[in-house]
């Protein structure tokens, strides 16, 4: 199944990541860790990797397992939608 | 003129779903003994011969899966849907992933998956889950924006020197349809 795809720009990217995450859009910084700093649960990872499917490309399975941190999801968004 | 229904998918983006079968087994008896879920999973760190765990798989289930890789097509988790009170329209839902794969998010598709299946096939108006309060999900931030804490025993189960309180967690129709709608499975 290929997720239905929506356009939108890193700022808006930042404001539903941060919605997920529960924090201020400030506070996301891109050396940020998922666990060890913004708490994230495996809820939320799902839900992030579900915004990248909507907004930049689905997600490879071994791509998630590598992320750490906020900076590495921004910068698939980045890079995705730039082909888009 | 006749309106044309679809059967609900079991198919996300990284998840899909396939029922048990016998073939299952070998990785659903893992899942349930392996070391570092078995005590928040259904046999609780017993280790039940063959036949019990064969048996008691079935006990009072409405609907169960195999959650599998749309990438791999590896088994990923198991989700149940038991206790059903249709004359209510109440469920209990369940849900395991693999160890190694824990906090990944993705696997999680899964419950979404069953969620989506069990609205769409039955009258279902809330949806319940227990867990024990060392399960992350027990105390997530995102889970407590779908469901809500409708009891909590406290220190009712002995696990690692301590006992743990068990949470029952419940949420409606309207929220869990909100929420598949965040996840683009609507």
């Amino acid at each position: 199944m290929q997720p239905e795809r929506r356009v939108i720009d890193i700022g808006e990217f930042n404001r539903e990541l941060a919605e997920i995450l529960q924090v201020a859009v400030n506070d996301l910084g891109p050396h940020r860790r998922f666990i060890d700093d913004l708490h994230a649960d495996s809820l939320q990872m799902l839900e992030i990797v579900a915004l990248l499917d909507a907004t930049a490309a689905t997600v490879p399975e071994d791509l998630i397992h590598s992320w750490e941190t906020v900076g590495d999801v921004q910068h698939y968004f980045t890079v995705r939608r730039a082909v888009m | 003129m006749t309106e044309i229904t679809e059967a609900p998918s079991l198919v996300g983006v990284h998840t899909r779903l396939q029922a048990v079968s016998p073939g299952h087994y070998e990785f659903l008896f893992y899942l349930a003994t392996d070391s570092r879920i078995a005590f928040d999973w259904r046999f609780r760190g017993l280790t039940p011969s063959p036949d019990q765990f064969s048996a008691a798989l079935w006990n009072g289930v409405l609907a169960q899966f195999v959650v599998v890789s749309a990438e791999t097509s590896q088994p990923v988790g198991h989700v149940a849907a038991y206790n059903a009170d249709l004359r209510n329209g109440t469920i209990w839902m369940a849900a395991a992933v693999t160890p190694d794969l824990r906090g990944q998010g993705w696997p999680l598709e899964g419950m979404a998956l069953l969620v989506r299946y069990l609205l769409r096939g039955w009258p279902i108006r809330r949806v319940f889950m227990e867990m024990l309060s060392f399960n992350d999900l027990a105390n997530s931030q995102s889970i407590r924006r779908i469901f809500r804490e409708e009891g909590r025993l406290r220190d009712y189960e002995y696990f690692d020197g301590r006992y743990w309180d068990k949470v029952m967690l419940a949420a409606d129709a309207g929220d869990l349809d909100v929420a598949l709608k965040r996840l683009g499975l609507a």
